[in-house]
């Protein structure tokens, strides 16, 4: 399909090659910058966790570095929470579901505050 | 060499592989006919599966499974009340719901089994033999002793198929999913079905992932369901939406997965990963090849892109490029015949006449033109057009189908200020000048500051589109 003479599956196919190679730093950065070791199931989950990241950012880059710090930053503090206070880590996803639900409707309401002051 | 009881054990793996996909499959198929996209099923699986391990070490298996149906569909009322509830975007809530699960299920079971990672052992759900049948050979074992959860599996398939295809939910079902609009014109409550829909959807996934738990591996890990939610959505991609297709697709994958016990009991000498690999490969492969361009049910799919293909696709199909006002258009017809009138210097052509398309966060900014124009609504959802005439007359109409309970045509007299907005995804109009359109005769509101501002005092509704 091109549309305003922009080749959209060739850009589409370019951002899935670029959007790999990061994926592929991410892990190599990993294995040669934090863990210094290479073994089965070395992530966590920052796969995943990164869709979240991206998600909440609404895909802009400046909200993705802000979204990832704030995910970053409650990642370490679950570590933190299960040493000190005895509750599982894992725990910390419900935190980040929490928060993304919680932007998804703030927006919503937003939208719709929106729509009945122009209405 | 392969010899019977090789066969056999390969076709039973296939069977005990495809049941929680089957299920899973089955659900999310029921969720996306009434065109609800849930990425949380893989959560549902976690949370049945930690539900039937608590039912089953406190209450027994049966007890177990019960719950984990309970939990799948508790789950998915949750992504259902914000998904559909609150209108937010579905794949983004799925994600979170799935997220939440990770974390609810970790924690839950952390404190209620202990992180030794001893293992947990619990009473499972045994083989129900079929007198007879469990001794035919090469096919018995895999079809006719299974535990319950797979006959009730391959039960479902026809029930579900009677229910699309045979009733009248299963009618309205479908109908939501492919047109949410004519579905509620006929009086169908949307989003109560949706939302019925989705905890069927989810207590199907909780009962894969009790069966994983009760039928399978005996105990509970940290995501065990390890990704077979989202295959389970790629089922239902590659089963094109129909509880056949499902099965077949469930089996085949189940068979890839199956290949590599048939491997290392034929001796095959490669590395197990690779076999391991086998059923993912096959799917994208799959997905690739066979279900490109396959289409979901219902074009009125929210966020989930289908709106903007077709809004994309009408653009290329008609040719279209971009308005000054908003939106898309092409000039289809400008009349031979010249006329002169009052309004216009120089002779117009009689009339000219253009396909328009809205798509949804567009709209058509305040304008008017030196001619009457009519506006004919062509496909998609309603629009708000709204114009002051010359004379100060405030004018607000739904451009849209009969059935939408609008106009489907309207006409905007020359001069009036106009501007309209799309109440859908889409919206894709034809409309009619005469005398024919010019762009010198074309003004846009918002070049005009005094007039704008003293137009959008007085029509508020104008602000949000200059």
């Amino acid at each position: 399909v091109v549309s305003g003479r922009i080749p959209v599956e060739r850009l589409a196919v370019g951002a899935l090659l670029v959007s790999g190679a990061f994926a592929g730093l991410a892990g190599g950065t990993e294995v040669l910058g934090v863990s210094y070791a290479l073994y089965p199931n070395l992530s966590p989950g920052y796969g995943f966790t990164g869709i979240a990241v991206a998600l909440l950012a609404r895909g802009a880059p400046l909200g993705i570095l802000a979204s990832a710090v704030l995910f970053g930053a409650l990642e370490a503090g679950a570590g933190a929470m299960q040493r000190d206070a005895g509750v599982p880590a894992v725990a910390v996803y419900v935190a980040e579901a929490v928060i993304i639900v919680a932007v998804l409707l703030a927006d919503r309401f937003a939208v719709r505050a929106r729509r009945e002051a122009t209405a | 060499m392969i010899d019977l009881s090789m066969a056999e054990g390969f076709l039973s793996a296939l069977v005990r592989v495809a049941t929680p996909l089957l299920l899973a499959a089955l659900g999310e198929m029921l969720a996306e006919r009434g065109g609800v996209i849930n990425l949380g099923v893989e959560g549902a699986m976690l949370v049945g599966a930690l539900a039937a391990a608590i039912g089953a070490s406190s209450a027994g298996p049966w007890a177990g499974l019960l719950l984990a149906v309970a939990a799948g569909a508790v789950l998915a009322a949750g992504f259902a009340a914000v998904a559909i509830g609150a209108r937010t975007d579905q794949i983004i809530t799925g994600t979170a719901t799935t997220l939440a699960a990770l974390g609810l299920t970790g924690a839950i079971y952390r404190r209620a089994f202990g992180t030794s990672g001893a293992g947990l052992s619990l009473p499972t759900l045994g083989p129900l033999e079929v007198p007879g049948l469990a001794d035919v050979p090469l096919v018995g074992p895999a079809l006719f002793a299974q535990p319950l959860p797979t006959y009730l599996a391959l039960l479902a398939v026809p029930l579900l198929w009677w229910f699309l295809f045979r009733t009248r939910a299963g009618l309205a079902l479908r109908a939501v999913g492919e047109s949410p609009s004519s579905a509620r014109a006929a009086g169908v409550p949307v989003r109560r079905v949706q939302v019925l829909a989705t905890i069927a959807g989810g207590a199907f996934a909780g009962l894969a992932g009790g069966t994983l738990v009760l039928a399978q591996v005996g105990t509970f890990a940290e995501r065990m369901t390890a990704g077979r939610g989202f295959i389970a959505i790629a089922i239902v991609v590659l089963g094109r939406w129909h509880p056949v297709g499902v099965l077949l697709a469930a089996l085949l994958f189940g068979g890839a997965t199956a290949l590599q016990f048939l491997f290392q009991a034929a001796g095959l000498d490669a590395p197990y990963q690779l076999f391991l690999m086998l059923p993912y490969l096959l799917t994208l492969v799959l997905l690739a090849g066979i279900a490109g361009g396959v289409r979901a049910p219902g074009r009125a799919r929210p966020h989930d892109g289908m709106t903007a293909d077709r809004a994309r696709a009408l653009v290329a199909q008609l040719d279209l490029v971009p308005h000054p006002e908003g939106g898309f258009y092409r000039e289809i017809f400008r009349s031979s015949e010249r006329v002169l009138t009052g309004r216009h210097g120089v002779p117009r052509a009689a009339l000219t006449v253009i396909h328009f398309l809205l798509a949804e966060g567009t709209y058509s900014a305040a304008h008017r033109v030196l001619a009457d124009e009519a506006w004919h609504f062509v496909d998609g959802d309603p629009l708000e057009l709204m114009w002051v005439t010359e004379a100060g007359a405030w004018h607000v109409v739904r451009l849209g189908a009969l059935t939408e309970g609008a106009v489907p045509a309207a006409v905007v007299p020359a001069g009036a200020w106009q501007a309209c907005r799309p109440l859908g995804r889409y919206s894709l109009v034809a409309c009619a000048v005469a005398p024919g359109f010019e762009f010198e005769d074309f003004a846009l509101l918002r070049d005009d500051s005094s007039l704008c501002a003293v137009l959008v005092a007085r029509h508020p509704a104008l602000a949000g589109l200059l």
